[in-house]
């Protein structure tokens, strides 16, 4: 991974570019010696933070401006201004909105291909490009009666009808919604192996980055960026989302994209490592000019001033978002001296890494996800902690209409009686199985989550073996509900609002919430790494005095209203409030075709309910040991004190004047935190430790 | 259908005819005579108020041609400029009836008659002066329209240009038409010499002082729409390897289209504005002679034939911008405007 690592055979040459902008105050070198050799069909992407000048290295290639020195070569010739070989798409789409969808494209159609195809077929050229990014439907549209997704795949079209050597990609999918842009990178990557065009993306998202590349170009930040590392991405191709969540390679490769990035973040109190150039600048001039802090930055400093940069805290959109947003949008983490910044994550797997790192000082997380991080289960242990707990119940086991209607019809009594699912969806899977068709597929939304945990002990119940009867993938919450719609899911467990959007749009049915399954089992809980704790222990004490208020202010029932448009807002979750209000309400609807059932299936936690629940966390352990997550024995009530312990919070908060009772009303056998192997070794399916019998015995004895 | 008659009757500028579709389509009667009474009930309360007030005050005015008309009279001299039309009208057909007679007989007499057909030349009557101010101002805005838009866009592509351009730009566009008029005058008095003219010198003069009024607001939006085109679409031009031309055609226009007519928009006001004082100082036939002939003439029913003059003048530019923004409306991309 050097910098000089070239491709076998350049096809495209961006050879020792620099550029220099001439401003007011004098000049400005933003491109120092920038250069990349990419082969014939290569994926590459750019990637690096904001004004690290990966735009003006996309426009140099594109023509639409000049280096200051070294230039282009594309097979062997200088590039000179733009042209239609290097089509660019534009990050806003730039569709001209006087036109239809057809004439985008053929604007560009009859210009390149003027004298070398005839009317007649550049028709069909031109529908035969908008069929390849699924727009065909909508030829006769013009841009304002598409939405932004749709917009985006035109010009997508209007790039590939240009038939261009290199195809530049200027963050293409930066301005959509998740599920949108999932959507439109499996296109991508669809064309991409059909045509096998060049093509130089610029992105600010990893997952992004390691999913589409054959090489990421890693660049330095500015002034005088250039560039830092390539990583190779040598993932089998064709390469499916689904897979690639669970497959180690693929979480190594984005965590070393993370891992430079994080360096290169050069905040305040996070060192950065030296960089290997030495002419660049120490410090991020982004973060350098976006602090407005006051210059005297002491470790020691106590008060209610904010102290050192702004907190970073990150949170998934869902609904039990909600005390992170409340919280920002009251002000109470002001009130409380912390100055807090929210960054909405698109997964789990980079919220835990990312607060790992530093990159996060906090963030929203499934109640097991820091269990699992500091025991070393299923990952490479880290030591997070979960001084307080955000919230209750609130997810849901939702399965498509078609599969509801096979369970049905093996079971007619279901509808009436939701508790007769397990063993209805047992004889499905039975029945499939002896025609020999494949195994259901359900979605989870990380392999430490409530979700997983209680899916599979839900599916254990009806004696489903969840490892061989069926098959479980990781899906972010937000792409769940397409999932299911486009089929790659039967089912899933998530947290709302996303089962509400899958019954109100008819893709799906509820067959239970998670506080069916155990009642007013924790949920999310405020996570943080060593940095907050350790260093900052009194912006970690504003942190939950303010989310406590936030959990007193969101439980009270005249807020519903309030709450619901705060979460919707295009900022949090960009959803309708009528897909938030019936979970808030407590007004859940489990089929479109049923009347709302007043049943509160997520509660927030503030003071005694938000106390960290060491005792009832032991039964995540349990089944950590259960689906075989986990395997060498840990000291279970050490393990779970040292992340779920409330020294913390009764510090700041205050400790109760009595223990409350752990919450162990979990569905079949009943749970004894003071006994949990014992609990472990009567569960029905999974795969219990080798070393289970021999610590029963000795326990015993 | 309903939904389209009050989407086509929005475009049109008839937005306060909707509640009447609504209310006829029995669309919640309540809400819709609401809207009625908000979009035609309150303007018609002050129409009426002000009618009082002139009836009023213009009763107390008596000035050297008697006193000032009300609303009333304004009305009667209205009836009356309509019936000298219809006289004057009268007069034309029955003159060409005596000509058409004569030919007849003449063809009668002598089958291989070279027949002579004349005119009518009687005095321009009130709607004729209406039209001739309507041809002049059309010929002054499109001859504007013309010059102004071109030299817009070149400005708003070229960033010299414009720097170049906008001082005389500035200096220009806050001269008054009256100064023009006499220059324009004398200058087309020594540039068209022709013994026939096929047009009037003094349509020309009239036609040239609106252009150079109207040219203004035209060329300033059309240089600052042009030059605030996203770069984005100016870039898919150049991807392409659009030639100048097509990118000002295909791109720069559409573009900037709403601009542009926001300019064209001003301009015709202006200019119908500036022709009626151009008539009535270069004495062009018009509305401004018009008013500037009764003003001279002093008889006792001039002040009420003026105020019709006034009138029909408002009513006019009024609908003049409501052609501009129903065309706007209809070419334009944005259709929130």
């Amino acid at each position: 991974m050097s910098e000089q690592q070239q491709a076998p055979s350049a096809h495209l040459e961006i050879s020792q570019v620099s550029k220099v902008f001439d401003t007011q105050s004098g000049t400005f070198k933003a491109l120092d010696n920038v250069h990349v050799k990419i082969a014939e069909g290569e994926f590459i992407s750019l990637i690096g933070h904001s004004g690290c000048g990966k735009s003006t290295v996309l426009n140099i290639v594109a023509g639409l401006t000049d280096a200051t020195e070294g230039g282009v070569i594309l097979e062997g010739r200088e590039v000179r201004g733009p042209g239609p070989e290097r089509a660019v798409v534009f990050q806003n789409h730039a569709l001209f909105p006087w036109l239809t969808v057809y004439e985008n494209v053929a604007i560009a159609v009859k210009h390149v291909f003027r004298g070398r195809k005839t009317k007649a077929e550049m028709r069909d050229w031109i529908l035969h490009n908008l069929e390849l990014v699924h727009m065909g439907h909508a030829a006769d549209k013009r841009p304002d009666e598409i939405s932004g997704g749709m917009k985006q795949r035109v010009g997508i079209a209007r790039a590939l009808a240009m038939e261009p050597r290199v195809l530049l990609m200027d963050e293409p999918f930066g301005a959509l919604d998740a599920l949108t842009r999932a959507h439109l990178q499996d296109s991508l990557m669809e064309i991409h192996q059909r045509l096998n065009n060049t093509v130089i993306m610029i992105t600010h998202d990893v997952d992004e980055a390691v999913l589409l590349s054959d090489r990421i170009v890693m660049m330095t930040n500015g002034p005088a960026a250039t560039v830092g590392e390539i990583l190779q991405v040598d993932l089998l191709r064709p390469r499916k989302r689904l897979e690639l969540a669970d497959d180690p390679h693929y979480n190594h490769l984005r965590a070393e994209v993370l891992h430079f990035l994080h360096e290169r973040h050069a905040k305040p109190d996070v060192p950065a490592s030296a960089p290997a150039d030495s002419a660049e600048a120490p410090a991020d001039p982004d973060t350098a000019a976006g602090t407005e802090q006051p210059a005297a930055r002491s470790s020691s400093g106590s008060g209610r001033v904010p102290a050192g940069r702004p907190l970073e805290i990150g949170y998934i959109p869902l609904t039990d978002a909600a005390p992170l947003v409340v919280a920002h949008e009251l002000g109470l983490f002001r009130q409380e001296g912390v100055d807090v910044s929210l960054v909405r994550e698109t997964s789990w797997a980079s919220i835990r890494d990312k607060v790992a790192i530093g990159m996060l000082d906090g963030a929203q997380m499934l109640a097991p996800m820091p269990l699992a991080a500091s025991v070393g289960a299923g990952g490479p242990k880290q030591a997070l902690t979960a001084p307080m707990t955000l919230s209750q119940g609130g997810n849901g086991l939702t399965v498509s209409r078609d599969l509801f209607r096979d369970m049905c019809d093996l079971d007619p009594d279901l509808s009436s009686d939701r508790r007769r699912a397990p063993a209805a969806l047992r004889t499905v899977v039975e029945q499939r199985a002896a025609r020999g068709r494949q195994r259901l597929t359900f979605g989870v939304v990380f392999p430490s989550s409530s979700h997983n945990y209680l899916l599979r002990h839900w599916l254990a119940s009806g004696g489903i073996d969840p490892d061989r009867d069926v098959r479980l993938v990781v899906i972010p919450p937000p792409q769940m509900v397409t999932n299911l719609d486009v089929g790659n899911v039967a089912g899933f467990c998530v947290g709302e609002p996303w089962n509400t959007v899958a019954v109100e749009r008819g893709i799906g049915v509820t067959l239970a919430t998670s506080a069916e399954l155990w009642p007013d089992h924790v949920e999310k809980v405020f996570g943080v790494g060593e940095t907050l704790s350790r260093r900052r222990p009194e912006a970690l004490a504003g942190l939950l005095r303010a989310l406590n208020t936030a959990g007193r202010w969101l439980e009270d029932r005249t807020h519903i209203q309030d709450i619901a448009r705060l979460l919707a807002s295009p900022h949090y979750l960009n959803q309708s409030v009528d897909d938030l209000l019936p979970t808030l309400s407590g007004q859940f609807r489990f089929a479109r075709e049923l009347d709302p059932e007043p049943v509160r299936i997520q509660r927030f936690t503030h003071d005694a309910s938000a106390r960290p629940d060491a005792a009832s966390a032991l039964w995540w352990l349990t089944q950590m040991y259960r689906w075989g997550q986990l395997e060498r024995p840990v000291a279970m009530t050490n393990a779970t004190a040292a992340v779920y312990g409330a020294e913390v919070f009764d510090q700041v908060l205050g400790a109760p004047a009595q223990a409350s009772a752990p919450n162990t009303r979990i569905l079949g056998p009943e749970f004894d935190p003071a006994r949990p192997l014992d609990y472990l070794n009567q569960l029905p399916i999974g795969a219990k430790p080798a070393w289970l019998a021999a610590a029963l015995g000795r326990e015993a004895a | 259908m309903k939904a389209r008659i009050v989407n086509g009757l929005n475009t049109a500028g008839f937005a306060w005819l909707s509640p009447m579709v609504l209310l006829a389509s029995g669309d919640n009667p309540r809400e819709q005579l609401h809207a009625l009474w908000q979009r035609i009930g309150l303007p018609l309360l002050a129409i009426g108020i002000f009618l009082m007030l002139w009836a009023a005050g213009a009763a107390q005015v008596n000035t050297s041609l008697g006193q000032l008309p009300g609303p009333a009279q304004t009305w009667a001299q209205a009836k009356n400029l309509h019936a000298e039309h219809r006289a004057e009208r009268e007069r034309a057909e029955a003159f060409y009836e005596r000509q058409e007679q004569r030919h007849e007989r003449q063809l009668a007499r002598n089958p291989d008659a070279k027949l002579v057909y004349r005119d009518y030349t009687g005095a321009p009557t009130f709607y004729d002066q209406i039209w001739t101010s309507l041809q002049t101002v059309f010929a002054g805005f499109v001859l504007a329209t013309i010059i102004a838009i071109p030299i817009g866009v070149a400005c708003g592509l070229s960033e010299t240009l414009n720097t170049a351009i906008s001082p005389l730009i500035q200096v220009f566009k806050p001269v008054s038409p009256l100064a023009w008029l006499p220059i324009i005058t004398i200058v087309v008095s020594a540039v068209y010499v022709t013994p026939d003219p096929m047009i009037e010198k003094s349509f020309i003069n009239s036609a040239l002082t609106v252009t150079l009024c109207s040219l203004w607001p035209t060329l300033i939006n059309t240089a600052v729409g042009v030059s605030r085109i996203d770069s984005d679409l100016i870039n898919v031009g150049r991807v392409i390897n659009l030639p100048l031309a097509t990118r000002i055609r295909r791109i720069a226009l559409p573009a900037s289209l709403p601009m542009i007519f926001t300019g064209l928009r001003i301009s015709l006001g202006i200019g119908w504005m500036v022709l009626i004082a151009a008539e009535m100082l270069a004495q062009n036939p018009g509305l401004g002679k018009f008013v500037w002939d009764e003003f001279q003439n002093g008889s006792s029913n001039s002040l009420g034939r003026i105020l019709v003059a006034v009138i029909t003048i408002g009513l006019i530019g009024f609908l003049l911008d409501w052609l501009m923004l129903t065309l706007q409306r209809l070419v334009s991309y944005e259709t929130d405007r």
